[in-house]
């Protein structure tokens, strides 16, 4: 019984401290500026490396 | 209810055995810990871009020729707000400029709020550049000429989701860097008020101009929800595979480990311990081992992606060729992970009892004999 209380105590913690982290992090001020941004280029899309294979082949066409 | 002499039992026989447990407790915990790790990420990237289009136009116009994107002019500006129901029509220059030196594409957005000779860049495109010492200003070379810009302004790094590739200029200097003529625009925002409309709308654009391609905001929405659906289609059978081949490995694992462990289970019975009392037995020590398994691996996972920002794992998802340096935002959906858990904490402890029942219910004397 002493690891099984041991065990669900370690577990509480840990995820009481997942949850603070969740809750401490301001996401309202990334959803401000990410919405800043979006509301003069208003078409946004991801912005990854490269857009498409296309791209890709070009970059490394020898 | 049991007995907490029976509890204690069961946890002794579990650490009594614990390198056997011990290999199904990693290798469950590893594939709740990649599963979760996914979606978390694909979770968290979908949020942030669903943030980003809320104020899209209702209807982007693109043009292609010879399937590739064409530029249009003022000639589809103003067909298009002759449409009923338009109520504007505006034009933007957005196109693609091939960094050689780094052999990198930067993504060229114009902005009608930048001054002619300002330039705001993403945290990898600056980056890129700093490699090359591009530091206070940066030269685009084109066909014709140089253009010499000051580097004025970092984009946020919270924004690197759609910011980390663009460099934002001024419309008619984004059509210098791109090779556009001044009346030339990539792509049209058409302003529909009622939504009603925009359906019809998009429908007679194509129809006025077959080669345009017509997004509506619903479009740009889903496309977004599939960017990474890693919930369904292929993903979903590559982790069916998975799981079904991590349950095919703890079954041999568990019939081989119990059939030495006949003689216990014999034992067990012959001191009393009816078919019941031995299922419990065993339900109690792999609930234990996959229940933690689970709970182990799901906080991996949380901590992996939004605490350390998912290195390594991060680059399937955003390319590794220009730095990004994003931060997930903590976005956890609740039903996935209890799909995750029914999905693999019942099967695992089905997996396991069966055998132990099986040999249960067999002739005891034979297996005390052997």
């Amino acid at each position: 019984m002493r690891f099984l209380t041991g065990l669900g105590i370690a577990f509480f913690s840990l995820y009481l401290i997942l949850a603070v982290h969740a809750l401490s992090v301001s996401d309202k001020n990334k959803a401000k500026e990410i919405e800043a941004i979006s509301s003069h280029v208003k078409d946004t899309k991801l912005s990854v490396s490269f857009k498409s294979n296309e791209y890709q082949r070009f970059v490394y066409a020898k | 209810m049991r007995s907490k002499n029976f509890v204690e039992y069961a946890i002794l026989l579990l650490f009594k055995d614990k390198n056997d447990h011990l290999f199904s407790f990693l290798i469950f915990s590893f594939i709740v810990f990649i599963l979760s790790s996914t979606l978390f990420i694909s979770d968290s990237l979908q949020e942030d871009l669903l943030n980003s289009i809320k104020s899209q136009p209702e209807i982007v116009v693109e043009n292609t020729r010879a399937g590739r994107a064409y530029a249009m002019h003022d000639g589809f500006i103003y067909d298009i707000s002759k449409i009923t129901g338009v109520s504007n029509v505006e034009g933007i220059v957005d196109g693609y400029h091939y960094f050689a030196q780094k052999r990198l594409w930067f993504h060229i957005i114009g902005d009608a709020t930048l001054a002619k000779d300002e330039m705001i860049i993403g945290q990898g495109v600056k980056n890129a550049m700093a490699e090359l010492y591009y530091n206070e200003e940066f030269h685009f070379f084109t066909e014709e000429r140089m253009i010499r810009l000051k580097i004025n302004k970092i984009a946020p790094k919270s924004t690197t989701i759609i910011s980390n590739d663009a460099v934002y200029l001024h419309p008619n200097t984004a059509r210098a860097v791109l090779g556009m003529e001044m009346d030339e625009y990539s792509k049209l925002y058409v302003s529909v008020p009622n939504p009603n409309e925009v359906g019809n709308v998009s429908l007679k654009i194509v129809e006025i101009y077959p080669s345009a391609k017509a997004t509506t905001k619903e479009d740009a929405i889903s496309a977004v929800r599939h960017l990474y659906y890693y919930k369904g289609g292929i993903f979903m059978i590559l982790y069916v595979i998975a799981l079904v081949s991590f349950f095919i490995l703890l079954k041999n694992q568990i019939s081989l480990v119990y059939g030495e462990k006949k003689k216990e289970i014999a034992i067990l019975r012959s001191l009393g311990f009816c078919i019941k009392d031995i299922i419990a037995l065993k339900f109690i020590q792999n609930t234990v081992v996959s229940v933690s398994a689970y709970l182990l691996g799901v906080a991996m996972a949380y901590i992996y992606v939004f605490m350390f920002n998912a290195p390594y794992l991060r680059n399937i998802f955003l390319g590794s060729e220009l730095e990004n340096s994003i931060s997930f935002t903590p976005v956890i959906d609740i039903n996935l992970l209890f799909l995750i858990f029914l999905f693999g904490v019942v099967p695992f402890l089905a997996f396991v009892i069966l055998p132990a029942w099986k040999i249960a219910i067999s002739d005891m004397s034979e297996a005390v004999k052997s």
